[in-house]
């Protein structure tokens, strides 16, 4: 009892809390710690740290992750008191935006001239400093388990339509597009392939195949390649990527034009850490990143470089939709609010 | 004074007030800062438009206008009735057993029956996933139902609620006086009428206290409807859709203040029940020991075996799940999903984050809450202070951690609050837990403190010892059995925890439970079961070693602590 | 301590002048619980050395008046001074007291040793220092050799013997005694007190004792102070208070009493029923309801019937003496006579025998109407 007892001295509870609290809320200090937003695919975010702090190991990446809608309600949430320094892979349409917020800082990152003008912000083109630069492109897919297709009787689709033919119901998982980047993605290319009303017409009878929405746009492909669903509306990064790790599963560029989006970068106005976030920009447009990039990318901003990859058909570029970003950033919020109000009270019942 | 060897000075009384007044406030302001303003905050957002101007009940007419969220009330009352009923006969049919039966095998089975607590409530989700999903082996149990939804929401509860029902009833049907059965059998009572009349009645408020708080976690529960509910949605899941998903907090706050509701009235009628219990069963009570029944005290233990290997099977299935390489198409075994290398979540990192922060809670959780449940059971004075920390000590028990955790967001977030320094750390998940955690630790330790003498302090004072003196050298010793158990169930629910901490991690602190919740959103399925083990495993080392130390402990302090 | 005799404690049977002497000295205290009075405007002077006895009903304020001299209560009004000083703010540590409790309050996780040593360690004293002292003070208690012990492993006599070392450990001016004997069975209670009672005697550490067993102050106090209702009904010796009870309250809860209903009459007179008797001088008018109070022991029974008498309707044995219920024969009332056992024998008592009664005098004293009920 005695060695209980002095346990429970007023001085040694006092060290203990002590040391706790100090292990608790040490963090590691560093020259400079810069928090970067992103909506990229974890399976890349230390990479993509560790190749930027070759060049630069005197910045540290705070990540913050998570899928696009919510990273970019969080942005626009945080208008007022900024958590974040630098955006660093989020879709162009929500960069617009932000953009149109007035919440990204104009920067010129060292050689962005050597990107293809597609993936820079429209107002380069008119001399000024772009608001964000993009990275590469990301494409809608159909991930389709032949396994489960053939035993469920389910056929394997080639065109966005077939998805809303009847041996379809119920087997369709699609992201939801108020959380999902890709299900954004989705949802403005079949407006923008079809006009809005036909676009509307198309998913309210999508709509009756669909078995559920799902937060995040890779979810669908990984509930498919687990044989959950037969077919997951989701997009070519993930699909490739399931598929060379054994996963029974098609990855199945619809006919009729694959929606896409960018991925961008862009430096968030009123940084106190300028330096380290134009060192970041500048690194994000270099050969070196694009080659990183190209690792899961088939498309992206540094022209003529990219490797084919594994499991994406190599004509993929041109059947990638002329896309309107700006269409797409400025129509965001109202097509969202009709979507929700179309479909997200879809319950069991 | 007459003049003596040992008149030297004590500590300065006047000092030690001050000491007790400071400490005393300072568990005031814990709880004012830690509960009241953040939940007064949220009731504010949810009177204000996205611009911050005061709009009345404008986004509560909204919210009723709005089909998809309403749907949601009706949906969570269902799941929590359903919920209610199973867990409450199941667990009451099981705590018969262990307490009015000669069955086999008692003591097995209540540490097995345990076994749910030690796991997020994320971890049954993911298991119904592999028993009862498109690939499920126990698929066709469903009769063409899908387990996306009510059915694999109320099991999931089901699951994890029903040790806490156990616990309760266990307790309740203990509680019984021998003499009253042995009056009814020598007037020739039949079996049914003996139950009817004495057994239930008996365990009523044990029964109702029971229903409740079953009620009250399943209708608050996020883990597993935001992992099986597909698109049945919840009050507990809108909540995390507008804010998370749509940042919509202005009608986060509604849902909130909506979800508030029903945990507040049943937390009002357990209080008022509570107060009604007093006493029930007399000092002379003699407790009812059961005789063997060949017949009977088999079939009970036929159900409970049955429970109790559903429970091993929900987590043996995780346990599958992590191991495999590519279910159900791969099923060689692999330990690489326990890597979580490159996938969402912050894998090992978070790991690592979710055992500081319970060791932290558990630490400095215990030692405040417990302290203050001292100051108010054995402080004179300062009465309203005393009261009022009582009250706010039993508030948290009827706040859902959603709502707790929407709370802090606008409270710490305001750019304003001079105490926005903690927002995104680990402290403010520390703070956060522990006043999640508060009431049941709040409780356990006043039931202990009032087993000691009221006048401990009192010869402490008398002897010119200061107050935290005795309290180290006596108080604390004394009930080290009830303070170790509050230390368990902190660092466990820290462990498990979900539903409020994922509004408040960051990138630096990102927790374990969380990083379940992100594996399984991001579709990484197979490491999500193997972090909600990982997590288990946690919890269950940690209790096994609670259980040795309080073996350890009780066996020393028997010296002092047998009967003299 | 100049300031205490300005309140109207004169009012009071138990204010009398200050004496030099004086350890503690109670004055206007007053404590309420909301509405309720726990303590009513007391005032009280304990000597140096003195051993005083709080005696009362449950409720009667008591140990609300102790808890208020040791600081665990605070006093809403009135002043405590002892020794000289001015300790009416003064929080318990600041006072100087030892008390011991009805419970014990041991401390069940340190040894017999450890709980005398508690307010000597603090005090920083040396090690040799404590342990010669703790020896001393559990010689004292007859309790050497204990040292080593666990609480749960002594019996009731022996822990309380413990506390009491414990509480004089620290050599106090003033030992508080809050029913010390209560939860002690009968024997071991018998022996306790007397030990106390000689340790008080020996040491002269002034004393207070708080206790509802009458029999428990009568054998051990200098003084004592009988309360009810949060008021001092009166301060005196065990024989004072036992033969001279101040008000019918004391008179009914000291003891066994009869109460008779009578008119008063002048010339020291009272007319029980159609019957004038003498008792001890009365302030009531001619013709005023009083009680008439005197002990059974005192009562008189005789074979001659003339005058008072009463049939006899109960007998009880007790031992030394026979307790006789009878029914007064004049007026339908009640009245106990002790009989000692060598003289029933010469009444030849038996049941509804008819007996004379006589009231002495001096043993027979009036109070108002109806003040018996506490």
């Amino acid at each position: 009892m005695s060695k209980l007892r002095r346990l429970f001295q007023p001085t040694q509870i006092a060290t203990a809390l002590l040391a706790t609290t100090a292990v608790a809320f040490t963090s590691v200090a560093s020259a400079t710690e810069l928090t970067v937003y992103t909506a990229v695919e974890s399976d890349d975010l230390q990479k993509y740290a560790e190749r930027f702090n070759a060049a630069h190991p005197n910045i540290t990446i705070n990540w913050v992750r998570d899928s696009t809608g919510v990273i970019t309600a969080r942005l626009l949430a945080e208008k007022d008191n900024p958590q974040a320094d630098v955006i660093w892979g989020l879709a162009a349409t929500s960069l617009l935006v932000l953009e149109e917020e007035d919440m990204l800082e104009r920067y010129a990152p060292a050689g962005v001239e050597n990107l293809d003008p597609k993936f820079i912000d429209a107002a380069y083109r008119n001399g000024e400093d772009p608001a964000w630069v993009g990275m590469d492109a990301w494409v809608a897919a159909i991930c389709y388990n032949t396994i489960e297709g053939e035993r469920q009787s389910v056929p394997m689709p080639t065109s966005w339509e077939d998805l809303t033919q009847p041996e379809f119901e119920g087997h369709v998982i699609m992201p939801n597009p108020n959380s999902s980047g890709t299900g954004y993605l989705d949802v403005a290319s079949w407006m923008q392939l079809w006009g809005e009303e036909q676009g509307w017409d198309y998913m309210d009878r999508l709509h009756n195949n669909i078995s559920r929405y799902t937060h995040s746009g890779s979810a669908p492909c990984s509930l498919a390649a687990t044989g959950e669903a037969v077919v997951g509306v989701s997009f070519a990064f993930r699909g490739a990527r399931l598929k060379s790790q054994g996963a029974p599963i098609e990855v199945i560029f619809p006919e009729e034009g694959l929606g896409w989006d960018m991925e961008a970068a862009a430096i968030v106005a009123g940084t106190a850490k300028q330096e380290a976030a134009q060192t970041l920009m500048d690194w994000a447009v270099s050969r070196e990143a694009n080659e990183l990039y190209n690792e899961g990318y088939a498309v992206v901003a540094y022209p003529g470089m990219a490797q084919p990859i594994e499991n994406y058909p190599a004509d993929i570029t041109d059947r990638m939709i002329d896309a309107d970003f700006q269409w797409a950033a400025v129509n965001r919020e109202r097509v969202l609010a009709e979507w929700q109000r179309r479909y997200d009270g879809k319950t069991e019942q | 004074m007459r003049a003596s060897i040992f008149s030297a000075p004590a500590a300065t009384p006047s000092l030690e007030a001050l000491i007790r007044l400071i400490v005393l406030l300072a568990a005031v302001a814990l709880l004012v800062f830690g509960l009241l303003f953040p939940l007064f905050a949220m009731l504010v957002k949810s009177l204000q438009d996205r611009s911050g101007d005061f709009i009345g009940l404008a986004n509560f007419v909204q919210y009723f206008q709005t089909p998809a969220l309403v749907n949601s009330i009706a949906n969570s009352l269902r799941v929590a009735f359903t919920t209610t009923v199973v867990v409450a006969g199941l667990a009451f049919l099981c705590a018969y057993g262990i307490t009015r039966t000669c069955m086999p095998g008692k003591r097995l089975f209540r540490m097995l029956a345990i076994l749910p607590i030690l796991a997020p409530s994320l971890l049954p989700a993911i298991s119904l996933v592999y028993l009862f999903g498109n690939q499920g082996v126990l698929r066709d149990v469903l009769a063409g139902h899908s387990i996306y939804g009510s059915i694999g929401i109320v099991m999931g509860m089901s699951f994890w609620i029903f040790p806490h029902a156990l616990m309760l009833l266990t307790t309740a049907l203990t509680n019984s006086d021998a003499r009253l059965y042995e009056a009814a059998e020598a007037l020739g009572t039949p079996k049914w009428r003996t139950f009817l009349t004495i057994t239930l009645p008996g365990v009523r408020y044990g029964l109702i206290s029971c229903l409740f708080v079953v009620f009250t976690l399943a209708i608050t529960d996020f883990g597993v409807p935001k992992i099986i509910g597909g698109q049945f949605s919840v009050l507990a899941t809108d909540v995390y859709r507008q804010v998370v998903g749509q940042q919509n907090f202005q009608m986060g706050a509604v849902v909130s203040v909506i979800l508030l509701m029903p945990a507040v009235l049943s937390f009002i009628v357990d209080r008022w029940i509570q107060k009604r219990q007093v006493a029930q069963l007399s000092a002379r009570a003699v407790p009812w020991q059961p005789t063997p029944s060949p017949l009977r005290d088999w079939t009970f233990a036929l159900l409970c075996y049955s429970v109790a290997g559903i429970i091993l099977l929900v987590i043996g299935t995780a346990v599958y799940a992590s191991l495999i390489q590519f279910w159900p198409y791969n099923l060689s075994f692999t330990l690489q999903h326990y890597t979580f290398q490159g996938l969402a979540g912050g894998g090992w990192g978070a790991w690592f984050n979710s055992l500081k922060l319970a060791f932290s809670v558990a630490l400095v959780g215990t030692l405040v809450i417990f302290f203050n449940a001292w100051l108010i059971e054995k402080s004179e004075g300062y009465r309203p202070l005393r009261q009022g920390l009582h009250f706010m000590a039993m508030l948290p028990m009827a706040v859902p951690g959603m709502v707790l955790g929407l709370a802090y967001i606008f409270f710490f977030n305001q750019a304003g609050n001079p105490l926005n320094w903690l927002y995104g750390t680990m402290a403010i998940l520390v703070l956060n837990t522990l006043v999640h955690f508060y009431t049941v630790c709040h409780l356990t330790s006043v039931t202990a403190l009032k087993q000691l003498d009221p006048e401990f302090e009192a010869v402490g004072a008398s002897l010119k010892v200061p107050f935290w003196t005795t309290f180290s050298r006596v108080t604390l010793p004394v009930s080290l059995p009830a303070v170790l158990d509050i230390s368990v169930y902190l660092f466990v629910n820290a462990m498990t925890t979900v539903s409020a901490v994922v509004f408040l991690y960051n990138s630096d602190t990102r927790l374990a439970s969380v990083a379940v919740l992100h594996l399984d959103e991001a579709g990484y399925f197979a490491s999500a079961a193997a972090m909600a083990v990982l997590i288990f495993l946690t919890s269950l080392v940690v209790k096994l070693l609670h259980t040795a130390l309080t073996h350890v402990l009780l066996n020393n302090a028997q010296r002092w602590r047998q009967a003299g | 301590m100049q300031t205490t005799l300005t309140s109207p404690l004169t009012a009071h049977s138990a204010a009398k002048p200050l004496s030099p002497s004086a350890h503690l000295s109670i004055d206007g205290v007053t404590k309420r619980f909301g509405s309720f009075t726990a303590l009513d405007n007391i005032a009280l002077q304990i000597q140096e050395g003195e051993f005083v006895c709080f005696l009362g009903p449950s409720g009667c304020g008591k140990t609300t008046l102790l808890r208020t001299i040791a600081g665990l209560a605070q006093q809403t009004a009135g002043s405590l001074i002892q020794r000289g000083k001015d300790i009416s703010m003064l929080p318990p540590q600041a006072r100087d007291f030892g008390i011991v409790f009805q419970s014990y309050a041991l401390f069940p996780n340190l040894t017999v040793f450890d709980n005398v040593a508690y307010g000597l360690r603090n005090r920083r004293s040396d090690r040799a220092m404590i342990d010669a002292r703790v020896a001393e003070l559990l010689a004292l208690v007859d309790l050497s050799g204990s040292e080593h012990k666990y609480p749960a492993a002594l019996s009731g006599g022996q822990q309380q013997r413990v506390a009491l070392a414990r509480a004089l450990a620290t050599e106090p001016g003033l030992l508080l005694l809050d029913e010390p004997l209560s939860a002690l069975d009968a024997r071991v209670r018998g022996h306790l007190r007397h030990q106390i009672k000689a340790l008080q005697a020996r040491l002269g550490v002034t004393t207070i004792m708080v206790t509802h067993d009458q029999e428990e102050a009568l054998t051990m106090a200098d003084r004592i102070v009988v309360m009810n209702h949060g008021v001092i009904e009166q301060v005196g010796t065990p024989a004072e208070i036992y033969h001279q009870p101040a008000s019918a309250f004391v008179a009914s809860f000291i003891g066994t009493m009869n109460f008779l209903e009578v008119t008063a009459q002048a010339n020291n007179h009272a007319l029980l029923g159609t019957i004038s008797c003498p008792c001890l001088p009365h302030v009531y008018p001619q013709g005023q309801a009083a009680q008439l109070a005197i002990r059974p022991e005192s009562v008189a029974l005789s074979a001659s019937t003339t005058g008072l008498s009463g049939d006899v309707m109960g007998i009880e044995f007790l031992g030394a003496f026979q307790r006789v219920s009878l029914s007064l024969n004049n007026t339908e009332q009640w009245l106990l006579a002790d009989v000692p056992s060598r003289d029933s024998a010469t009444l030849g008592l038996r049941l509804g025998q008819t007996l004379g009664i006589h009231l002495p005098a001096d043993a027979a004293r009036l109070y108002p109407a109806g003040s018996n009920q506490s």
